[in-house]
């Protein structure tokens, strides 16, 4: 320990009495907690995603979210609107990155959680996962990570190439949200392939599965059991959510009644859950072959 | 890819050297090949360091690449702390190293040095140099004051004029750094503002800041932001978790510095009339007495780092009475703020690295004075323009041994001396043009100052430095000596900044010996005798 | 190869000379790249374009200094995210900034691509795509007329002046075939002009002929090359060059370096008896000029003659040179450190060197400064970035660049060479402050 007060780095055991050792975790140092949320196409990531990030908001933690998606239909539930990407935005400077600041495509939605839309590729280069690799830069060089306690990253659902998969390098949990039927169990199964081959050289973990509009999670319990996965919430397929998504709000602002509460309740104990730390899973997917047997045959 | 003939910013890791060489008790490890080194230079030929700057390379080879890179990596990081121990550590890559993705910064972090080691992610591919030095000053100011930032919910700070209700104000200066322009001058001047105010300086940084030194940042008042290329970043957080205000006037030119001196009495609470209406500036009677007439109007063209590039702008406009032809920057981070003063002198800002198309733009517009870096120097010496250097990059000739700032009052006076001067020696032209025919006056006559616009439009690039002198300038040999052709040839190989010595010193040597014809064997064996 | 060839060329005579020491470390030395500041100057009709990052851009300008003024014959095309992700296809981008290039210089006739350490990183094919250019239709192939070559001026595997090594050799396969039954002398090297002009006037009158300088100013005026062709080399640094040429039938010479009086004779006089020229002319044509070399290196050598001298390693030119302070001048030599030790190259340099001296090879730079902090020695040559510190400590100091900007080889600069390393310890008694 030097004698000015300067924390050392992490990984240093304490030095004993007489010092003001501070034992430094990725919090206090100022790194947001990084979460990144995937799961097949229109399973109800952003639902899941911006409820989870008012959760957040509500246990007096800063959030940021932001969608990977072309489609930027991430976020609209916490600022009410279709919010400018960052692909246009960078469009109106000629690309000239270093000229924008965060202001420029960085909105505050929903009790204070800050909302950024990747967008999509400008026609003719074709090339989301670029985009949303460029994205990721931007937010590090202009600190958004670090002045914030909670990061949320919201994937489109097939990850086609190397740049949707740019969020892993800085996640440390990955939700993958599912529903109890084949296709989207099928397509949670290759995520947790890609997620485990990251986690070779990035510190990202399978926190678990969000089984999202679903009665029942029977299915999704076996597939989870049998590769080492855990099922950390669950919403039954309500009708409310589907109606808070036209009334462009989160549940969080939507009149009481026993089904919203319990669809609170849910995003609440989940995002405590994964504040606390999820601990990580060692998940072994299944090859196709065999998770085409295992399914369903029952 | 960018085609790029010169290059305004280096690549960021060099704005982080930047900043590990303007501090004290600071060391940078580098993850670089070998040839990067080539940076040191810039440190100890354009600002004349004593010191090598404070940073370590790992200068990788081709042979290393089969091997462990990142073991390289740590075993210099642990030399280097063992060695220098400084106090606090910065690591990064250079773009090549990024390549690598060795991740240098978390592998460094991850070896448990006893000092606080600060990675670097530099983007070599989409960032520069400013960049760089802001990225790597910001780090070091949020690593070293992480823990002191008040806990959310804690009483907040009072606001100044109440803390300095009975004391003297202290500020800190942010933003001077080494290979910044007159960043050393500045500060001085500052503090000397400052103090006749009554306003004390609390540190500097970094230029000569110890981390020890920034632990006491949130000590001072307020920010005095200098540099807003280097600063401003850090400024912004100090401002977020400190509510530490900034001052954000720059204090370069007359009007400047008076709105820097305003806003600090706003913020103060402190009277500063007296010091506003003294002031040891003479811009204001230079620029006011007749002499100064010529001045009016003048088109001038500015291209330099934001900062600069604006004040010039209010100076050339509202002090010295030019007209303001083309405003522009390479500082793309502070491109709206360029724009919004170009639109207040109604030209269009030029944004853009390119040197080309800033060249261009030059000849178009046929300025009477250009006012910029290097680079813009070298545009107007070849277009034959008067010109000025006013920002970073800048060259060694640019860092003088005589005090030179070009902030607060005396700044003014050495900016009037220094854009002035060129068109003065302008106006002697004129007269010798006026004068053109009289006897007393030789029209031929060039400017001695400028590369003579005509010579360089007549001869090519390649051979402006081996131009043949005219055969006017050359005197009639000594009585009795001849040169032989081979030998006048082989004269003209000699460099033109010499050959007139040496066509005398041979005739002097020929003729002390009777040789008659002057060969090639005579002039080296002139040459042999006399030495160089 | 011949038999004469070999003869000369690689046998490498057993010296008794101790290894060099090898030091490993941090090095503080350009890279190939540099060598496109003074290459450019040689090639009159060249562009060096190099493939690269703004570091490289970075460099050329900082190397470059003053010779800002005139548009330059280099640039740097700067690898960006778009390129290294694959967005934009490297090759398409190449040709556009080539075409852009040519369209501006109507003077180019050979365009190098130059690597960069980022391009060997990414594998970044700029043989392909110099071949590819060629064809198309601003090359000669199509109907343009540049030639298009590549070399890797990379510090990943050229020091500084290999990078002139990587440019020539790329030059070699140009070279025509020398028809069999002729010869000519072929010398290797950037030589100033004015220096050129002398040696090839020491030729002539040796009747040694045809000769070529090589870089020379015309790159589409290349001299052949074949087994009538007998090399000398000018500059110690061409390893791959040598290789080529020897494979296409030449006979390489092994010789010391021209510097000074002693080693310009050497270097003479190996092409002398390599082309059969009888001693008694060469005598009668060298005798004058090393006369009077001699004579104008006494002034020179009264200043040097006991100084301790430390060279730092750059340009593969420290054993020469020091061989020349040594032997004409008197300097005691403490360390002689170079980038890279040649064996074959530098034998008969090494036959010449006093005993000893220690001798490093590679850098360790930390270590090899704390060496000269002890020794302390009268002068000490090393680069800019680390000359104005130790001579803030007191140390005087030479700076290597400058040896490979100003004409030194042959009789008429060895005392001018010698002056460069008098001027300091001169300038030092002179100063009163």
């Amino acid at each position: 320990m030097n004698n000015f007060g300067i924390p050392v780095t992490l990984g240093q055991p304490p030095d004993g009495e007489g010092s003001v050792q501070v034992l430094e975790d990725e919090a206090i140092v100022g790194r947001a907690k990084v979460f990144a949320v995937y799961g097949k196409g229109g399973i109800g990531k952003s639902t899941t995603s911006s409820n989870l990030s008012a959760a957040f908001s509500k246990l007096g933690k800063r959030v940021l979210q932001i969608g990977c998606d072309p489609k930027h239909d991430s976020t609209f539930t916490l600022t009410k609107c279709l919010v400018p990407t960052v692909i246009d935005i960078l469009e109106s400077v000629q690309f000239h990155a270093e000229e924008l600041r965060p202001e420029d495509y960085c909105y505050e939605g929903y009790n204070g959680v800050m909302c950024v839309e990747a967008g999509g590729p400008p026609a003719g280069t074709g090339c989301g996962g670029y985009v949303v690799g460029q994205t990721v830069k931007l937010l590090k060089q202009h600190h958004l990570f670090e002045d914030t306690d909670v990061v949320i990253f919201d994937v489109l659902g097939d990850v086609v190439c190397g740049g949707f998969a740019t969020p892993l390098q800085h996640a440390e949990r990955a939700l993958i949200v599912a529903a109890n039927d084949f296709d989207s169990i099928f397509a949670m199964n290759r995520i947790a392939a890609a997620i485990m081959a990251k986690a070779k050289n990035y510190k990202v973990r399978i926190a678990g599965v969000v089984a999202n509009r679903s009665v029942e999670t029977d299915q999704i319990d076996r597939f989870a059991d049998a590769v080492g996965l855990k099922r950390l919430a669950h919403l039954p397929d309500l009708d409310v959510i589907r109606r808070s998504r036209l009334k462009k709000c989160t549940l969080f602002e939507m009149d009481t009644s026993p089904e919203v509460e319990l669809a609170r309740a849910q995003y609440m104990q989940l995002a405590a859950a994964l504040w606390a730390g999820a601990e990580p899973l060692t998940v072994a997917p299944m090859r196709d072959r065999d998770i085409f047997d295992f399914l369903g045959f029952d | 890819m960018q085609l790029t003939v010169w290059t305004y910013e280096g690549p960021p890791h060099i704005g982080a050297m930047r900043i590990a060489a303007s501090m004290n008790a600071v060391h940078c490890v580098l993850h670089a090949p070998q040839g990067d080194t080539y940076a040191d230079l810039l440190f100890t030929m354009i600002e004349r360091s004593e010191r090598r700057p404070p940073v370590s390379y790992t200068t990788f080879k081709a042979r290393d690449m089969g091997t462990d890179t990142a073991e390289l990596l740590k075993t210099r990081v642990q030399e280097t702390y063992d060695r220098f121990r400084p106090d606090l550590l910065l690591v990064g890559e250079a773009c090549t190293a990024e390549l690598l993705q060795d991740q240098a910064g978390g592998l460094a972090e991850s070896m448990g040095l006893p000092i606080p080691v600060v990675p670097l992610e530099l983007s070599a591919f989409s960032r520069q140099e400013n960049w760089g030095a802001s990225e790597t000053f910001y780090q070091i100011v949020r690593r070293v004051l992480h823990a002191q930032v008040p806990a959310p919910g804690s009483a907040p700070r009072a606001p100044v004029s109440e803390r300095c209700a009975n004391r003297r104000p202290l500020a800190n200066l942010l933003g001077a750094t080494s290979l910044g322009f007159r960043c050393r001058d500045d500060v001085v001047e500052l503090t000397r503002l400052l103090d006749s105010i009554g306003v004390d300086v609390n540190l500097v940084a970094p230029l000569g800041a110890t981390p020890a030194d920034i632990a006491r940042i949130p000590e001072a008042d307020f920010n005095c932001c200098l540099y807003p290329e280097v600063a401003a970043s850090a400024c912004g957080w100090l401002e977020r978790m400190f509510k530490q205000p900034t001052v954000k006037a720059i204090p370069i030119g007359f009007g400047g510095t008076r709105d820097f001196l305003r806003e600090i009495a706003a913020l103060t609470g402190i009277d500063v009339s007296a010091a506003v209406a003294a002031g040891t500036s003479r811009l204001p009677w230079y620029s006011r007495s007749v002499d100064s007439t010529y001045l009016t109007g003048k088109r001038v063209f500015i291209f330099a780092d934001a900062t600069h590039a604006i004040a010039a702008a209010r100076i050339c406009s509202e002090e010295l009475g030019f007209k303001v032809v083309g405003l522009g920057t390479y500082s793309r981070e502070l491109a709206r703020e360029v724009r919004a003063a170009a639109a207040r002198y109604r030209v269009e800002a030029l944004i853009t690295d390119d040197y080309l198309e800033v060249e261009a733009q030059v000849a178009a517009l046929h300025p009477e004075l250009v006012l910029g870096s290097q680079m813009e120097r070298h545009i107007a010496k070849r277009f034959g323009v008067p010109c000025a250097v006013i920002s970073a990059p800048h060259h060694v000739q640019d860092c003088p041994a005589r005090y030179a700032p070009q902030m607060g009052f005396e700044g003014t006076n050495v900016i009037f001396d220094t854009w002035v001067h060129p068109l003065m020696m302008g106006l002697e032209e004129h007269l010798l043009t006026m004068f053109r025919g009289d006897a007393e006056f030789h029209d031929e006559a060039t400017p001695s100052h400028l590369h003579s616009p005509a010579k360089a439009r007549a001869t090519t690039p390649e051979t402006v430095s081996v131009a043949d002198s005219s055969p006017a300038a050359d005197p009639a040999p000594a009585a009795g000596v001849v040169w032989s052709p081979e030998g006048e040839r082989e004269l003209k190989k000699i460099p033109f900044f010499v050959r007139g010595k040496a066509r005398r010193n041979t005739e002097l040597f020929a003729a002390e010996r009777g040789i008659q014809t002057i060969t090639v064997e005579t002039l080296y064996d002139a040459k042999a005798h006399f030495g160089r | 190869m011949s038999g004469a060839a070999a003869a000369d060329a690689t046998l490498v005579r057993e010296r008794a000379y101790p290894e060099p020491l090898r030091e490993q470390g941090q090095c503080e030395v350009f890279c190939g790249l540099s060598a496109i500041v003074w290459l450019h100057r040689k090639m009159h009709d060249t562009f060096f374009l190099v493939v690269g990052s703004r570091t490289c851009a970075h460099l050329l300008q900082s190397a470059a200094g003053v010779m800002i003024f005139a548009e330059p014959r280099f640039a740097t095309a700067i690898l960006q995210e778009r390129d290294l992700a694959g967005i934009a296809d490297c090759h398409d981008e190449l040709d556009l900034v080539v075409t852009r290039l040519l369209e501006r210089r109507a003077d180019i006739r050979t365009l190098f691509l130059v690597g960069s350490c980022p391009s060997e990183v990414i594998k970044l094919d700029l043989q392909k795509a110099a071949e590819r250019l060629t064809k198309g239709p601003l090359g000669l192939g199509g109907g343009g007329r540049v030639k298009v070559l590549a070399f890797s001026g990379s510090g990943l595997e050229t020091t500084f002046t290999q990078g002139e090594d990587q440019c020539v050799a790329a030059l070699v396969p140009e070279l025509p075939r020398l028809p069999a039954g002729e010869r000519n002398l072929l010398v290797l090297g950037t030589l100033a002009d004015v220096v050129e002009d002398q040696f090839r006037r020491l030729f002539e009158s040796l009747g040694i002929g045809p000769v070529h300088f090589i870089p020379g100013t015309d790159t589409h005026a290349l001299p052949p090359v074949g087994e009538g062709t007998i090399v000398l080399f000018a500059q110690p640094f061409f390893n791959e060059t040598a290789g080529l040429l020897a494979s296409r039938g030449a006979r390489l010479l092994n010789t010391p370096f021209p510097f000074g009086v002693e080693g310009t004779l050497a270097w003479l006089g190996a092409a002398a008896r390599a082309w059969g020229v009888s001693d008694e002319q060469f005598e009668r044509v060298t005798a004058a000029p090393a006369e009077r070399a001699r004579g104008s290196l006494g002034r020179y050598r009264e200043v040097l003659a006991g100084r301790r001298m430390t060279f730092l390693p750059d340009s593969q030119l420290e054993i020469p040179l020091a061989r020349f302070l040594a032997r004409e001048c008197g300097v005691e030599l403490l360390e002689v450190g170079t980038p890279y030790l040649d064996r074959r190259a530098m034998q008969p340099e090494l036959d010449l060197f006093p005993a000893g001296v220690r001798l490093v090879e590679g850098q360790d730079v930390e270590r090899q400064l704390d060496r000269v902090a002890a020794e302390r020695p009268d002068l000490t040559v090393c680069g800019l970035g680390l000359a104005n510190p130790l001579e803030a400590q007191g140390l005087r100091t030479k700076w290597a660049i400058e040896l490979v900007f100003t004409p030194i080889h042959g009789f008429e600069q060895a005392a001018d060479l010698a002056e460069l390393f008098a001027r300091p310890l001169l300038r030092s008694a002179a100063l009163k402050v």
